[in-house]
């Protein structure tokens, strides 16, 4: 590589760091949004503490729903208990089981009672389906005592209340080992699916934006022609000005990487434990879509305009590749979609790393893939970048 | 008047130069469709596919049943039950599944023999709520094991010295047998037939009536329900940033002082700007919400829905004009109402719903103006009338008139000072 | 010395650049002078390896640009007619990138830097960013830049444009120092005191097409010594041309309604012998003025026209 392409390299790399809102999307929005969505995913815990939020309204406080709840209590579940007279005055009511009045009575008596889950229809439909699975363990245990008391009795009339509640000893026979698959066997927090995707969106927006941005406005501004005048070939000021690309992605992604780290208390495992592998992935991902900033701004004149497509297909590659949400909550063909874009790969080989634990060579497929993207954008640049 | 005539410049200047005003509608209907397209075939949980794998070592009764769940008609597809050997831990490893359910080899028998023994679950660590719900599922198919374990202990054991007997068991004994679990069924048929306590889950809020919930929109239209208003507020505040930036380039470019020049006053200036910055945000929103009409999304009663355009309008320019009134230039401009829309944006619940957000956010929330509108579109959506939403427009229109207010006035100052 | 040979140039159906050919000896200053549009850019951009020519080649040294453009670039400044600065950085930061890129590093290339900067008066202002810089400055910078390498062919496209007297005879100073040195220069403008002033030969373009090149002297000698006659007054186009093509020794340039230009060649009847019979020819004169010959003599001579912007 000569000098004159680092020299160019050099050059866009400091013009992009003494630019202000460069700075406020290479760094300061990918961590606030990172941090947000990670707050909503159940910030930096395990996620099989996550507490669910359920609010109960015991109507009846007999020994049997008291019974229940403690048995919700232990299954993960954020109770918070509020008063039959208070419900209607709550304001938050993302999900609620009331349990009727008589329930202790009516269910020791064989009476078939309803336990109502409301749902506000805005919520997580997941943590719903989560919550209702739990409640529904425990209604399942509940009755597994009503039977091994009664059975007890040898009789077919009601168990006896004290029997049932005498079986809250009773040790499970059956039980379920619970592991999560890889290598890390730990479970990722909310920054751990927030932080692999708002990281890959907002490399590749930066490259898209800033990058197709600045070598538009070079043109218009006659400083690509008068750099053709000098004694630099073609390829030379072509990989200049790819490189400068990559230069100011890796910073973007050393600094974030950087911050997951010094913020871990905060963020949690966001980065799987493993921050040199997910540095190293994010940083071929940068370089694997530096060129393709560089062929966008090859190809739209305007600058403005120029900034405006790279939102565009940012916005477009991160929502399809998986970065806006976890890529199984859609449809099978879309996450074949997912693998026509870089950001698909790139989440993928983030996953592998972050939530399965796995080294390098275990996600050299997603890596290959990438660099082969990089070659291809690297190809589409040279033809399509022209200094008039 | 030359307020208007600078107004009619600004409209100008935005249709003859389509290809602009276009792009600045492009992103949030962008961001719409592609949310509308991922998930329009479901639009929430119920339509989430969860795949397990089955690894049944013991070719048990409870394998075969988790099985037939899968193909059951009622779960309409939600669960796909994969049977896998040994090599399922590996397609775990791969993210191939939500979870894998191991059951060893001997499993039954312990069951029926009433020793301790374990069903073992591997979650996928890449997805987060649908491995806790396989791995209830487990839970409660163990709870309903343990329980049968013990309370028919005499018959398990009964069977279990069959199973251990080197010969076929006497007719007597298994007549016997089959009228003891005959006697235990009738025993239980008080709380298992139907069972006792059962939980119906209900949506609420949609609480303006059973009637809304029944001609609730469906696929695209759905999904668009929920999320068109907030990135609805999204584009109008984008297109107010960009007509109020007009204010800073036309002081870089020195068209202001020309214009001073004229016999316009600093206020009718002023005035004009306010009024196109209106009007292009009012229009654009307007736009926004007709694109949201021809994909079919019920937006409610016209009137009130036009009332929260306009609200919404003066809402969004009056937070730019603010912004733009206190930077030096059109770039710290831009930067700063990046920030500022951004962050409203998100912790307004345009970006996810208000519900969804931890709670300790939302008395934040209702600090954003935002909130305020995406609230008032999707009451108006649930069924809602204008009565509903009064607070809102309120809200709105007081904010964005004070906003308009001050950033007009600090700009005034700054005429007059000659620094624009 | 520089060879254009024959360079052809066209944008669809626009042919910017026809057959130009000359060359620039070594040392001399060269302009290259033509109204706006007449190709003057196209042709620089093609000499100095941006724009490929349709047809025709560039020597510089016998060496052709677009078969060895590194090495001929390494001698070649070009300073365009853009002000192709970066605004964000401060002098010092543009002058030492573009210094970095022919291959400066190191003290060579801040000796260099800063003997540019006070060679072009912006020593006091070398640490300011070129943002808070006047257009004159801006322009001083322009030409800093290519002239940092100590090129052997200065090639400059208009470098004086929209800037104020002072700082336009300090550009053309540092100009003139340069070519002192040795320097071999081709200078572009539509300024025909510019041109009159600091070129050694003058070349003039019009419509992509060069129409003749000489010194100042074979210039106005080639025009014909011609003074030119510009006549304005109550007349119409037709009847001025044939009452003032009647006249021996005249050839009418232009002639329209209302205005009128005759050149009196050298050699004829004279001046003194044609303008009675011009005042006699019945034409409404309001008003006769005489043209000593200049370029702008030349040029009119060579294509009817004033060179104007």
């Amino acid at each position: 590589m000569s000098r004159a392409a680092l020299s160019l390299a050099r050059l866009d790399l400091r013009l992009t760091l003494a630019d202000r809102s460069a700075v406020l999307w290479m760094f300061i929005m990918p961590v606030v949004f990172a941090t947000f969505f990670g707050m909503v995913m159940g910030g930096g815990q395990d996620p099989t503490a996550t507490q669910v939020k359920l609010t109960v309204v015991d109507e009846d406080g007999g020994e049997l729903a008291r019974m229940l709840l403690s048995d919700l209590a232990g299954a993960r579940l954020a109770i918070a208990e509020i008063p039959p007279e208070a419900k209607d005055s709550t304001p938050d009511t993302t999900r609620t089981l009331v349990i009727p009045k008589g329930f202790t009575e009516k269910v020791v008596a064989g009476e078939q009672v309803t336990l109502r889950l409301e749902r506000d229809p805005d919520s997580n439909a997941e943590a719903s389906l989560a919550a209702q699975a739990r409640i529904a363990g425990a209604v399942a245990r509940l009755i597994g005592r009503l039977v091994e008391a009664q059975a007890a009795t040898g009789s077919e009339g009601p168990a006896e209340l004290d029997a049932v509640l005498a079986t809250a000893g009773a040790v499970d026979l059956v039980t379920v080992e619970s592991r999560y698959a890889g290598k890390a066997r730990v479970a990722p927090g909310g920054f751990a699916h927030s932080m692999p995707g708002n990281a890959v969106m907002f490399v590749m927006l930066v490259a898209l934006t800033y990058g197709a941005g600045s070598i538009s406005a070079e043109r218009q501004r006659g400083m690509l022609r008068r750099i053709a005048t000098c004694p630099v070939s073609r390829a030379d000021i072509i990989l200049g000005k790819i490189i400068g690309r990559m230069a100011v992605a890796a910073v973007q992604v050393t600094v974030l990487v950087l911050v997951c780290l010094l913020g871990a208390r905060f963020f949690g495992e966001g980065l799987g434990g493993r921050p040199l592998e997910v540095w190293a992935i994010l940083i071929l991902f940068g370089a694997a879509v530096a060129p393709l900033g560089v062929a966008v701004g090859g190809f739209v004149r305007d600058a403005d305009r120029a900034a405006s497509v790279g939102v565009m297909a940012t916005m477009g590659m991160a929502a399809l590749g998986g970065c806006w949400w976890p890529i199984e909550v859609v449809s099978p063909a879309l996450q074949k979609v997912a693998l026509l874009f870089p950001t698909g790969w790139a989440m993928r080989a983030l996953h592998g790393v972050i939530s399965f634990g796995e080294g390098l060579q275990g996600v050299a497929l997603p890596l290959a893939v990438l660099a082969l993207f990089g070659l291809a954008f690297t190809a589409v640049a040279a033809r399509v970048l022209r200094a008039d | 008047m030359a307020a208007f005539q600078i107004l009619r410049r600004d409209l100008l200047r935005y249709l003859r130069n389509p290809g602009r005003t276009a792009l600045l509608f492009a992103i949030p209907l962008m961001m719409a469709a592609i949310f509308a397209v991922v998930f329009g075939g479901h639009g929430d949980g119920d339509g989430i596919t969860i795949r397990v794998l089955l690894w049944d070592e013991d070719d048990s009764l409870l394998g075969r049943l988790l099985q037939g769940a899968g193909d059951r008609p009622e779960s309409e597809g939600r669960l796909e039950v994969v049977p896998v050997g040994p090599e399922g831990v590996e397609m775990m490893n791969r993210g191939d599944a939500s979870a894998l359910v191991h059951l060893p080899k001997g499993f039954t028998r312990a069951v029926i023999d009433g020793t301790p023994t374990a069903i073992e679950v591997v979650k996928n660590p890449a997805q987060r709520f649908l491995p806790l719900v396989v791995e209830e599922g487990v839970v409660l198919g163990a709870t309903v094991l343990s329980a049968g374990s013990r309370a028919l202990r005499p018959e398990l054991d009964v069977i279990s010295s069959f199973l251990d007997a080197d010969h076929r068991p006497e007719d007597a004994a298994v007549a016997s047998l089959s009228a003891s679990f005959n006697r235990r069924a009738k025993q239980f048929d008080l709380y298992l037939f139907p069972p006792v306590v059962r939980l119906e889950a209900v949506d609420v809020g949609a609480a303006k009536g059973e009637e809304a919930s029944a001609k609730k929109p469906q696929g695209i239209a759905a999904v668009l329900s929920v999320f068109l208003p907030g990135f609805a507020i999204l584009g109008v505040l984008f297109l107010a940033q960009s007509a109020t930036r007009d204010m800073l380039h036309d002081r870089e470019t020195g068209v202001v002082r020309q214009l001073l020049t004229a016999p316009v006053t600093p206020a009718s200036y002023l005035v004009g700007k306010c009024l196109s910055v209106l009007v292009v945000s009012a229009a654009g929103l307007g736009l926004l919400v007709a694109a949201g009409v021809a994909a079919g999304v019920a937006w409610g009663p016209p009137l009130a829905v036009a009332a929260v355009v306009v609200a919404a309008a003066v809402a969004a320019s009056g937070t730019l004009l603010l912004v733009m009134s206190v930077v030096g230039s059109e770039r710290q401009g831009d930067a700063l109402a990046t920030i500022v829309i951004m962050s409203w944006c998100m912790l307004g619940g345009a970006f996810v719903p208000l519900a969804q957000m931890p709670a300790f956010l939302h008395p934040i929330a209702r600090t954003t103006l935002v909130y305020w509108a995406t609230s008032a579109f999707s009451s108006l959506i649930a069924g809602g009338g204008i009565a509903d939403i009064l607070p809102n427009l309120a809200v709105l229109a007081g904010g964005g008139a004070l906003g308009i207010a001050i950033g007009a006035a600090v700009m005034g100052r700054r005429l007059a000072r000659g620094a624009l | 010395m520089i060879t254009v040979e024959r360079l052809r140039r066209s944008f669809g159906d626009l042919v910017a650049v026809d057959d130009v050919s000359f060359e620039v000896r070594d040392g001399e200053i060269l302009g290259l002078l033509g109204p706006n549009g007449a190709g003057k850019t196209t042709t620089l951009c093609m000499i100095s390896g941006v724009l490929k020519p349709d047809s025709g080649r560039v020597l510089v040294d016998g060496r052709d640009i677009w078969l060895e453009p590194t090495v001929v670039k390494r001698h070649l400044g070009v300073v365009p007619q853009e002000v192709a600065v970066y605004e964000d950085l401060t002098a010092r930061d543009n002058l030492s990138f573009w210094g970095s890129l022919y291959g400066l590093s190191g003290s060579e290339l801040k000796e260099r830097v800063d003997e540019g900067l006070s060679r072009v008066g912006l020593a006091d202002r070398a640490g300011d960013r070129v943002k808070s810089f006047s257009g004159g400055m801006k322009r001083r910078l322009n030409l800093c830049m290519g002239l940092l390498h100590r090129p052997r062919f200065l090639l400059l496209d208009e470098p004086t444009v929209g800037i104020d007297p002072q700082a336009r005879l300090n550009i053309l100073e540092v100009i003139r120092g340069v070519a002192a040195g040795g320097t071999t220069v081709l200078y572009t403008t539509h300024y025909m005191e510019e041109a009159q002033e600091l070129c050694d030969r003058i070349a003039i373009i019009d419509h992509g097409r060069i129409l003749t090149v000489g010194t100042l002297d074979e210039l106005t000698r080639l025009a014909g010594e011609a003074e030119v006659l510009r006549l304005t007054g109550g007349f119409a186009g037709g009847e001025a041309r044939d009452r003032l093509q009647a006249i021996a020794g005249v050839r009418v340039l232009q002639a329209g309604d209302g205005s009128a230009m005759l050149s009196v060649a050298a050699g004829g009847p004279g001046l003194l012998a044609v303008l009675p019979a011009v005042l006699a020819s019945g034409l409404a004169l309001d008003d006769v003025s005489i043209q000593r010959p200049n370029l702008q003599s030349v040029f009119i001579s060579l294509t009817g026209r004033e060179l104007r912007d």
